[in-house]
């Protein structure tokens, strides 16, 4: 959906906390310029299995860049693939604002659908518990 | 030992996020709680339809249509406009929490009531707030 004032694309996600923890579940708002802006972000590697996480320098991205569209002239090689299965990371994290967030030990929010009232100073959340 | 039983499940919570000051959007409240299904059915999927009045809630083996909005279940002021709900207020001719569809004269305030020796009345529950006067 979008954002009203912005116009921006945006999405919201849903995130809860592991069963083994303090129970908890939250909804959040992100833009999709920051998801995009972290996929152009350096990939995150590990030299060897003791390295520290490390952004990639670009030299070592093979090209096409993986997350770009290749085209019909230089398909992907079995380098890419291999970088891709490699390295999953972004050096960026994508900022999101939290819109609610709902402590529980009963209960964690697993499905939810939002309606936009156009003109209207508000948004309405159903949130499904499961 | 934790066994990853949720004794709370099934229900259908109305949350409303209020547009604030600043971006993108405030904290949202949670409005109401429906317990839709038995408390051990996961819901796993919630659809909007008949264009916002209702929603379609899921679980494996069931599906329920609820209203959106359930003002005429509350039947004074401050129970009404403490939903935090913008589909339901209270019309001050009829003396009744209904969803106003913007044809209704709603009220902002709740009629006088006496705090502390003081004549008090609250405003819309969007803003919580009390006024003297």
């Amino acid at each position: 959906m979008k954002d009203e004032e912005s116009g921006q694309p945006m999405v919201y996600g849903i995130f809860t906390t592991p069963s083994n923890s303090i129970g908890a579940s939250a909804l959040c708002a992100f833009y999709m310029k920051d998801i995009l802006s972290a996929f152009e972000s350096p990939f995150k590697g590990q030299e060897t299995l003791t390295s520290n996480w490390l952004p990639i320098p670009e030299e070592n991205v093979p090209n096409p860049r993986p997350g770009s569209c290749a085209s019909a002239k230089t398909p992907m090689d079995s380098n890419s693939y291999a970088f891709v299965r490699k390295n999953s990371l972004m050096e960026e994290s994508v900022q999101g604002t939290i819109v609610l967030t709902i402590p529980s030990n009963e209960f964690k929010v697993r499905s939810f659908a939002v309606s936009q009232h156009l003109g209207q100073p508000y948004r309405i959340f159903y949130l499904g518990t499961g | 030992m934790f066994f990853g039983c949720f004794s709370d499940n099934g229900k259908v919570l109305k949350a409303i996020l209020q547009k604030g000051a600043s971006p993108p959007w405030d904290e949202g409240v949670i409005s109401q709680s429906w317990q839709i299904f038995p408390s051990n059915a996961p819901i796993k999927e919630i659809k909007i339809s008949n264009a916002g009045r209702s929603v379609f809630a899921l679980t494996d083996n069931e599906g329920i249509l609820v209203p959106t909005d359930n003002c005429d279940l509350f039947l004074d002021c401050e129970a009404c406009t403490g939903l935090n709900d913008p589909h339901c207020a209270w019309d001050v001719e009829s003396s009744k929490c209904t969803n106003h569809g913007g044809t209704i004269r709603k009220t902002e305030f709740c009629p006088v009531v006496i705090v502390h020796g003081k004549k008090m009345k609250k405003m819309h529950a969007r803003y919580e707030k009390w006024v003297v006067f």
